[in-house]
């Protein structure tokens, strides 16, 4: 990575790791499946076994939604159960997104790397990153908490006599959200550098990486913020806009459906590679301010402190 | 302010004036059984109501009536002692109570003096008729120093003070806006022995019921409110006077042929008046669909213009609109089909986000929608929640307002009856997707919602239940609405348009400004229809009988030909698939040609419901030969064996889903696995499809949590 590159710029720039986004969507996609799969059974029965299949593909009006909530109800052990699978693999998901992250944060930005590259340091971060993970969940629930519970018994409060179209409450109301995606901004920041502070200090601990991060946004957090809202503002537009696309697919023929396969696979995609290129930015935004930050949480320097003590 | 006696004698001057024209409903008693002058002032700060109240009443009956009795609805809550707060636990329709000191409401009757002057006050009790809980003060029995001759009458002048609660379940206040509703002593129902199947006469008062609305006799209400100034008020029936003072404006508002007065006070609303002209606003085609059904001609089912107001807070503009239209769908709609909206005036009132628990109401000539903020932005606009609930209110006016039902006893027969003509008018006006359309065709329609709740509902209740009586609050919920729907969708599809269109114009012509039960309900209908509906009154209404038509079994295979030695003329013939062979040898011959194969098809329907009815079975060969034929009601299974030249593809119960009542739609088919042609190819793309969908938004649900951590 080029000193002069911009975080977004490189952010870009780490686009070309086309397996490592083909990794986290195929990640995402199988564990969908793993998740739907309780499902599949019901499916086989209803759509392939009854006229309910002809009923939904032609979106028939009142025969398909009856036949849905009638799937609903009369298939609800596999809707529950692919509700707990699906629970499941968020979880699976999460914890796969840890291994994962320890070895982003190590290997991008240095050129082309092979998948042994990328997993030796992601086996080795884990531990530090499930640690930083729940120093994250630990931060969001205190300050969200406190922002969103505290904001929102406040309001109650102020507004109870205010009628509900007053522009002081609808106001108060995206102060309260705004502020709270701020908020969560600025702890995912945090957390997210100091998961990367195993790329500059591989045996950092949580605690010590949180101080890092700190030190590193230090003087930059309007900046680190910033960047955040892009990637989220720019991942979730291109999301949404591509799950329009497929959401109103009128799909009946075969071509259609696999083209909505297609189409819904691109979305995963999508999301994959914007977390990639979120991360490459992270690290460009690191980069030249990883040495201070390390630097003014060093160890080292109590025993700078103790030798002339001694010595004496 | 003019006294209640001075009122009592214009109100009889202005009766002709506010009489209903006689436009397709049953003319109303002359003279009413009640009168009610009520002159009343908001203290808005207080929250509370001082009033006086004259009540003429008349003996309906042959019987001599030795005592009184009032509902005082407000003291429902008054204490968490109430039967309603028992039940309900302070919370009902997603409102929850208000715990505060100034929270709670009540009604304190102060004096009741007759003509005598007689008070009639320290002699009154609260009584309990419906159960045990002694604090309930909700009805107010009065005895009488003299009896009420029988058709006789009694003038009473009650004062009473009314405190408004925090607004829950229905009615009462939030900040500035005042929905005033069951507010005032209002005297039940004596029934006289037969109606309604009495044995004898006697008071029909129960006490306010968290799952039950109201009952009252018809009569003429002439009410005077004053109120601040600032304040804009709508009320029951129509505007006669205002008059400002002091800086507090009185109001006056007269109706006759009601048996409710609620009104509101807002500072803030909006007020929107429009008329409903029957040439502009009747929807295109449908009054000759209306006389075409009816077996009358357009002129017959004329409707009137209706001068209505619209009370909209701030912010809900968006829904103005909306609410104009389809206050116009449902006058059109319920005039059209049972008859013309025989007032002059109705009021809609929008509440305040913060006062919902006001809205969804119904009172004569005045009702409550609802349209909160966040309905009125997409997507959830795509929801027809304004449409849907004025609609559904507005047709209270005839299931309540109009065919004065027993509420307490029978809820069916107006929140039911009601849900019906509802989903109709709602499919009419606005298209199978009646209840939400978004977007790329995804849609949800109301007798889809109705299948599903009752799908659902564990089945422990018959419709015909007193309201508190069920066995808990969504089996009221369920049995009361969309059940009711489905069971007169189930009927129309039975009798057929015309003569379901027909009979229940019949009924509500008959029983208009009438309190008819269940017996009058099926009585008018088998005498419309020519029809015995007993079974529906057994399985449905009165009991819990579900319907459910299957597709048991279906196969089809090569049948065999014949095997094995037969006689023919005196000789014994051996037979090797069909083919003549000598005794011991098989056969040579080459395998049939597809075209020679005869395929023989079994298909097991049954109906694993209690309710005997009859459907249609519907059988798809390969070849595209159907197969249709009709299952009786007596039979709880019927087998049908076919020899054709083509395999089946599918069978199906019910192809035209006629039977509404039937319980799981999901097994009235079956595709062979076997089978070819289009279902076949649709049912393994639409496989395809779904579990595509299934796994994208699973791993998008995991995308989204990897965002987020």
């Amino acid at each position: 990575m080029t000193e002069t590159r911009s975080p977004v710029a490189a952010g870009f720039a780490s686009l070309s790791h086309g397996k490592l986004i083909l990794l986290l969507a195929l990640t995402s996609l199988v564990l969908g499946a793993f998740g739907a799969a309780p499902l599949r059974p019901a499916f086989e029965e209803v759509l392939t076994g009854t006229l309910a299949g002809d009923h939904f593909l032609r979106n028939s009006p009142r025969v398909a939604p009856t036949d849905f909530l009638d799937f609903m109800k009369q298939q609800s052990p596999a809707v529950d159960g692919a509700m707990r699978t699906l629970g499941f693999a968020g979880f699976i998901g999460v914890l796969l997104q840890m291994l994962y992250a320890g070895g982003i944060v190590v290997v991008l930005g240095r050129g082309p790397f092979s998948f042994g590259q990328l997993f030796e340091p992601a086996r080795r971060n884990l531990w530090h990153n499930v640690k930083c993970f729940l120093v994250f969940a630990l931060l969001n629930a205190i300050a969200l908490g406190a922002w969103l519970g505290g904001g929102g018994a406040l309001r109650k409060k102020l507004f109870e006599e205010t009628p509900p179209d007053a522009p002081a409450r609808r106001l108060t109301f995206w102060a309260l959200a705004v502020g709270a995606v701020l908020i969560f901004a600025a702890i995912s920041m945090l957390y997210d550098l100091a998961r990367a502070a195993r790329r500059h200090a591989p045996t950092i601990g949580a605690w010590r990486a949180y101080r890092f991060a700190r030190r590193a946004l230090a003087g930059s957090w309007i900046r680190a913020i910033a960047l955040w809202l892009f990637w989220f503002v720019l991942g979730g537009g291109a999301v949404l806009a591509l799950l329009a696309i497929t959401w109103t697919m009128p799909a009946v023929s075969g071509i259609a459906i696999a083209v909505g396969m297609a189409l819904q696979f691109g979305v995963l995609w999508l999301r994959s590679a914007v977390r990639v290129a979120a991360w490459g930015s992270y690290i460009a935004f690191l980069e030249p301010r990883a040495r201070p930050a390390l630097s003014s949480i060093a160890r080292v320097q109590l025993t700078f402190d103790r030798a002339p003590a001694t010595s004496v | 302010m003019k006294t209640p006696r001075n009122l009592a004698g214009k109100s009889v001057a202005l009766a002709a004036l506010l009489l209903p024209a006689a436009a397709g409903a049953a003319t109303p008693a002359s003279p009413p059984v009640v009168e009610y002058t009520i002159t009343t002032s908001l203290d808005p700060v207080a929250k509370s109501l001082q009033a006086t109240e004259r009540l003429v009443w008349r003996n309906p009956s042959g019987d001599s009536v030795p005592e009184l009795r009032f509902h005082l609805y407000l003291n429902a809550f008054k204490n968490n002692r109430s039967t309603f707060m028992r039940e309900s636990g302070g919370q009902l329709r997603g409102d929850k109570a208000g715990t505060k000191p100034e929270d709670w409401g009540w009604t304190e009757v102060t004096s009741i003096q007759t003509a005598g002057g007689q008070d009639l006050r320290p002699s009154a009790r609260f009584i309990q008729p419906d159960g045990n809980d002694p604090s309930d003060e909700t009805v107010l029995l009065v005895p009488l120093p003299t009896p009420v001759p029988p058709h006789g009458e009694i003038v009473l002048d009650i004062a009473f003070h009314a405190k408004l609660p925090k607004i829950f379940a229905r009615t009462g206040y939030v900040r500035d806006y005042f929905l005033v509703g069951q507010w005032f002593p209002k005297i039940g129902v004596y029934e006289p022995a037969g109606m309604r199947n009495r044995a004898s006469g006697g008071w029909n008062c129960h006490a306010f019921h968290a799952n039950s609305e109201f009952y009252a006799d018809y009569g003429n209400y002439d009410v005077t409110f004053t109120v601040p100034s600032k304040f804009v008020v709508g009320a029951t029936g129509k505007q006669v006077s205002a008059t400002p003072k002091d800086g507090k404006t009185t109001y006056r508002y007269v109706q006759n042929d009601v048996h409710d007065f609620a009104w509101t006070a807002d500072p803030r609303t909006l007020v929107t008046e429009f008329t409903f002209d029957p040439a502009r606003d009747i929807p295109r085609g449908w009054s000759k669909q209306a006389a075409d059904e009816l077996g009358m001609t357009e002129a017959e089912i004329a409707l009137k213009p209706v001068s209505v107001r619209l009370l909209l807070q701030p912010g809900h503009e968006k829904a103005r609109e909306r609410y104009i239209q389809s206050t116009k769908v449902g006058i059109s709609y319920y005039g059209l089909w049972f008859g013309a909206y025989p007032y002059e005036t109705l009021t809609v009132v929008d509440p305040p986000d913060d006062g919902g628990g006001s809205g969804g109401m119904e009172y004569p000539t005045f009702i409550t929608g609802l349209a909160p903020s966040v309905s009125l932005h997409w997507p959830l606009d795509r929801v027809l929640l304004v449409e849907n609930v004025t609609i559904h209110e507005f047709g209270h006016e005839y299931w309540y307002g109009m065919v004065g039902s027993n509420e307490f006893e029978e809820s069916w027969l107006d929140e039911g009856l009601n849900t019906d003509s509802e989903y109709r008018t709602l499919a009419l006006a606005y298209g199978p997707r009646d209840m939400a359309n978004f977007p790329g065709g995804v849609g949800m329609d109301w007798m889809s919602i109705a299948h599903g709740e009752y799908a659902h509902l564990i089945n422990l209740d018959p419709i015909d239940r007193c309201a508190w009586c069920f066995a808990y609050g969504t089996s009221y919920a369920v049995n009361s609405y969309p059940k009711v729907g489905l069971f007169m969708a189930q009927l129309k599809n039975d009798l057929g348009t015309r003569a379901f269109s027909r009979a229940q114009r019949a009924y509500f012509q008959k029983w208009s400004f009438r309190h008819p039960n269940t017996n009058d309900f099926f009585d008018t209908f088998e005498a419309s229809t020519g029809r015995d509906l007993s079974t529906y009154r057994r399985n449905v209404i009165s009991g819990t009988s579900l319907l459910d038509w299957q597709v048991v079994s279906a196969r089809s295979r090569e049948a065999d030909g014949d095997w094995g030695v037969f006689s023919k003329d005196g000789k014994n013939v051996t037979y090797d698939d069909g083919v003549v062979v000598d005794a011991g040898k098989k056969k040579d011959t080459p395998k049939k040609d597809d075209e020679k194969k005869i395929y023989s098809t079994v298909v097991l329907f049954g109906n694993t419901g209690q309710w005997p009815h009859g459907a249609k079975a519907r059988m798809v060969f390969e070849d595209g030969t159907t197969v249709d034929r009709e299952l009786p009601g007596s039979a709880s299974w019927v087998r049908y064996r076919i020899l054709y030249k083509s395999r089946l593809a599918h069978a199906v119960v019910d192809p035209n889903r006629m039977n509404v009542w039937d319980w799981n739609h999901l097994n009235d088919s079956k595709v062979l696995s076997t089978g070819k042609g289009a279902t076949k190819t649709l049912g393994t793309r639409a496989m395809a499809k779904y579990s595509a969908w299934t796994a994208f938004l699973g791993g998008l649900w995991t995308q989204v949590l990897w965002a987020l951590a």
